[in-house]
């Protein structure tokens, strides 16, 4: 018999499931079956996060706890969000099934510890990304970064040990498009329309795989070159984001720097760096949706969108310019944003052992919010063009509004985030194998008060 | 007395935070409140955030000058680890407080017919708020945590009203300017308060253990250079005159009273970091008296009032960063606040000074030649003319900061380059470069 919270996670994922074969198999009116979809993973996934983590593992060796809990209520409040902001002419029935998989694999793969389950579902969403992809230059650029994701993911995984954690990061960097993989995901935004790649790249999905890898024990030493690798990643991949003369691929690589910040959050061996990491991929990946999908409502009314000039947008389309301005300082951190205190976390915990990094994070979250203005004075302000855009209808509004209340509410009541996860059991994959306390410098942390588990 | 406190602390920081959401919601309904709504709106929150702090204020008086501090709420808790909002109201910070309180107040007032009909009117306030909001947090921040929350509330705020006209090029640049320099510097006091609560436990500012030894100094010198952004000190004096774009009472508010003195109010605030740290202080010292030189010199150049104001207000914010780097926290504290009122108001007097000034000269006949400065008459011509060239160049800080950055940007286009390359080679299409060149 399966508790409460294992059956709604089921009755989640095969929702998501569901919609996506039902659309595969030739079924009509997607933009009503993914908003429906959405929603209803969105409404089964809050009584999962309430209920408190279940003991003992679920159906096929899920895990429900801290890391798996948010991940059906996330997943929903995306898909709700696309599907119903997306520009129509993108919601097609192909796109949202493929949406629809994608979001069940990676809810499943949150609840899926290291193994052969893990190994299979990785090579299938990897596999998903394709159709989410635009037909024809997108897939050929995206195919071979993704079939290597899943090789090395899947290896990894089937490996363990030291050696199978690095592939498994390094299969999560070329699944997210972390430099020196960045070209497919940046690529995308530009290949085709900004909209199909927000889907595919903004949730980074990809992060799923890396929220349960053992990393303290298998890293130890190994800690500190990841960090480097991917501070030098992401601030590479911001300052490429400014020197853009296309708001496309702009936005591509502003959200794979953000990326980096995520995952070297939640490749931290510390819990308040793990979970200031999972808090930023969920913070960042609904901001970076947001950002996306603004982009792609621009891009749509008038075509390519270039920054190299002022277009003074803001004149005719304020909400737009508001939820453009809005989506990019909470991907980056503003205060009052939810970013701000993941962000916070992934500094705190991940290494403030090493002034050095420490200052190229920071010079990188730095960058970013200067890249996020310097496009938004480009894009909407300055000199109006003569031709208006029409601003956001009203079912834009409606899926943006909700993503930015959201975001705001969770920035200035952070405590209720924290309230949440950890009713829902936030220790997460170090409390498992007992890695709790402070990684390998317990004993020469000169704070273990603040070391968690103590 | 604490509860008193909290509620008194809270009424200050928070009545500005709801005039923005006050204003905020009706705008994504897509409701417009009208001029009357909004200024009253704003005069209520500002008065009775003056009110709370004056409150504050009496009781500080009634205890003896005593501070205190209080946590207004657990801002994030999780296990073995946590991030207070704790406010400190001592003298500094009744100060600071109630100077924010009293001008932004009256900025706001003055701006209700000064920007009668203007269609960013909204937006002023709204940002005018925000701005109120961050500088109120500053001021009674008592960690670093809480005190660069608001920083970079200030520091968006202002960027967003220099851009205020942003029907022309030239605002919209200067705001992205200005907002360089802050982010460049805000590195500094993040990188600050990560440290500082790695190896103290907290980011207090006012902890009785500060951090010893090198860890120690790089603290303090990275909350000198943060400080110098936004006091606008050399060499990043380049953005402030230009910032003179927005409309004259955030000019006024801005660049004049508060967002400038942030600067050495938080260097006041974390002297006790800064006091065991000879060096910091003397690069302090050094920091200082350059900004004043400097903004000195190039003031005397400006042809227009406002950007000759604006290097008034850096030479004196430049002498108040010497008086902290002295040992004289007190006597900048006063200076910060003297100063804040007089250039507010020689700001919002500015439009009419001029307009005044002209009709002077009509009575009097024409315009009378301008006169020499004394140390200006007695230099030689030659190192006068230098001086002035010098000065009218802004000692040729933008064009080395251009220089610094010319080979790092064409490093990253580069790269850039490198990643067209692969996408063409792997794709079969060429990433499309200029505008038009649709896929």
């Amino acid at each position: 018999m399966i508790g409460l919270g294992y059956t709604l996670l089921l009755g989640g994922l095969a929702t998501l499931g569901l919609g996506a074969v039902g659309l595969a198999l030739g079924g009509r009116r997607a933009e009503v079956v993914g908003p429906v979809a959405g929603g209803l993973a969105l409404a089964l996934g809050l009584p999962v996060l309430t209920l408190g983590a279940p003991e003992g593992p679920g159906p096929g060796g899920l895990v429900l706890d801290g890391v798996s809990a948010p991940g059906l209520v996330v997943v929903g409040l995306w898909v709700l969000v696309l599907t119903l902001s997306a520009p129509r002419r993108h919601v097609e029935p192909g796109w949202v099934a493929a949406l629809l998989a994608r979001g069940a694999v990676h809810v499943a793969l949150l609840a899926c510890p290291p193994g052969p389950l893990a190994a299979g579902l990785w090579v299938l969403g990897c596999g998903l990304v394709l159709p989410g992809l635009s037909a024809g230059p997108a897939r050929r650029l995206g195919a071979p970064y993704l079939g290597l994701a899943a090789a090395l993911g899947a290896v990894g995984l089937l490996w363990g040990g030291t050696a199978g954690v690095a592939l498994a990061l390094l299969a999560v960097a070329a699944r997210t498009g972390l430099p020196p993989f960045q070209s497919w995901a940046v690529g995308a935004y530009s290949l085709g329309p900004p909209a199909r790649a927000t889907a595919v790249i903004a949730p980074m999905f990809g992060l799923a795989l890396a929220a349960r890898l053992p990393m303290a024990q298998a890293l130890h030493a190994g800690q500190v070159p990841v960090q480097v690798l991917l501070v030098l990643g992401a601030l590479l991949a911001a300052a490429l984001a400014l020197v853009q003369v296309r708001l496309d691929r702009a936005t591509g690589f502003l959200t794979v720097s953000c990326a980096g910040v995520a995952l070297l959050g939640v490749a931290d061996e510390h819990n308040i760096g793990h979970l200031g990491g999972l808090l930023s991929w969920v913070a960042g990946g609904t901001a970076l949706l947001g950002l996306g999908l603004v982009t792609a409502a621009v891009r749509s009314r008038r075509g390519p969108v270039p920054v190299d000039r002022h277009l003074g947008l803001a004149a005719h389309a304020p909400v737009l310019a508001t939820l453009f301005l809005l989506f990019g300082l909470s991907a980056v951190g503003a205060p009052g944003t939810a970013a701000f205190v993941s962000d916070d976390l992934v500094l705190h915990g991940s290494i403030g052992d090493h002034p050095l990094l420490l200052m190229a994070l920071v010079s990188t979250v730095s960058l970013q919010g200067y890249t996020v203005l310097h496009l938004f004075y480009r894009v909407f302000l300055g000199p109006p063009e003569p031709v208006p855009l029409p601003d956001a209808l009203r079912r834009e509004r409606a899926g943006l509004w909700l993503a930015a209340a959201l975001l705001l509410l969770a920035g200035v009541a952070p405590r209720l985030l924290g309230a949440v996860w950890q009713r829902g059991g936030a220790a997460g994959p170090h409390a498992e194998t007992g890695q709790h306390a402070a990684g390998p410098h317990a004993e020469t942390d000169p704070h273990p008060e603040l070391s968690p588990g103590r | 007395m604490s509860g008193v406190l909290v509620g008194l602390g809270g009424v200050a920081l928070g009545l500005p935070a709801l005039a923005v959401l006050a204003m905020g919601v009706p705008f994504v309904l897509g409701v417009r409140l009208s001029e009357q709504a909004v200024a009253r709106l704003v005069s209520a929150a500002f008065a009775g955030a003056l009110l709370a702090c004056l409150a504050l204020d009496a009781l500080l008086l009634a205890r003896g000058g005593e501070p205190e501090v209080v946590t207004l709420t657990q801002w994030v808790a999780l296990p073995g680890y946590s991030i207070d909002a704790r406010l400190v109201f001592d003298a500094a910070s009744a100060v600071m407080m109630t100077l924010t309180a009293m001008l932004c107040g009256l900025i706001g007032a003055f701006s209700a017919s000064y920007l009668h009909k203007d269609p960013g009117y909204h937006r002023f306030f709204v940002l005018l708020c925000l701005f109120g909001t961050g500088m109120m947090a500053v001021a009674s921040g008592e960690t670093l945590d809480v005190v660069y929350a608001g920083w970079e509330v200030v520091g968006l705020a202002s960027a967003l009203l220099i851009a205020y006209f942003f029907g022309r090029e030239a605002p919209v640049r200067h705001a992205l300017r200005a907002f360089a320099v802050y982010r460049v510097c805000d590195v500094a006091l993040l990188s600050a308060a990560v440290l500082l609560h790695h190896h103290a436990g907290e980011s207090s500012l006012g902890s009785p253990h500060p951090v010893e030894g090198g860890m120690g100094l790089l603290i303090a010198l990275l909350l000198v250079f943060a400080s110098m952004g936004k006091a606008a000190a050399f060499p990043f004096t380049g953005w402030l005159p230009r910032a003179m774009e927005g409309p004259t009472p955030s000019s006024a508010i801005f660049y004049g009273a508060l967002s400038i003195h942030a600067a050495p109010y938080l260097l006041i605030r974390a002297w006790p970091l800064l006091e065991p740290q000879p060096v910091a202080r003397g690069a302090l010292v050094a920091v200082g008296a350059l900004t004043a030189l400097h903004a000195t010199t190039v003031g005397r150049v400006q042809t227009d009032i406002k950007s000759g104001l604006g290097y008034a207000s850096v030479t004196q914010v430049g002498l108040v960063l010497v008086e902290i780097g002295l040992g004289l926290p007190t006597l900048a504290l006063v200076h910060l606040a003297g100063h804040a009122f007089l250039r507010a108001w020689q700001l919002l007097r500015a439009p009419s000074l001029l307009y005044d000034w002209k009709q002077r000269v009509a009575l009097l006949g024409g315009e009378r030649p301008p006169a020499l400065h004394p140390w200006e008459a007695v230099l030689p011509p030659a190192l006068r003319d230098r001086l002035w060239r010098l000065a009218l160049e802004r000692w040729y800080l933008d064009e080395l900061g251009a220089l610094a950055l010319r080979p790092v940007a064409a490093a990253v286009r580069a790269l850039d380059g490198v990643d067209r390359a692969v996408v063409k080679g792997l794709s079969g299409q060429p990433v499309p470069q200029n505008y038009g060149e649709t896929p």
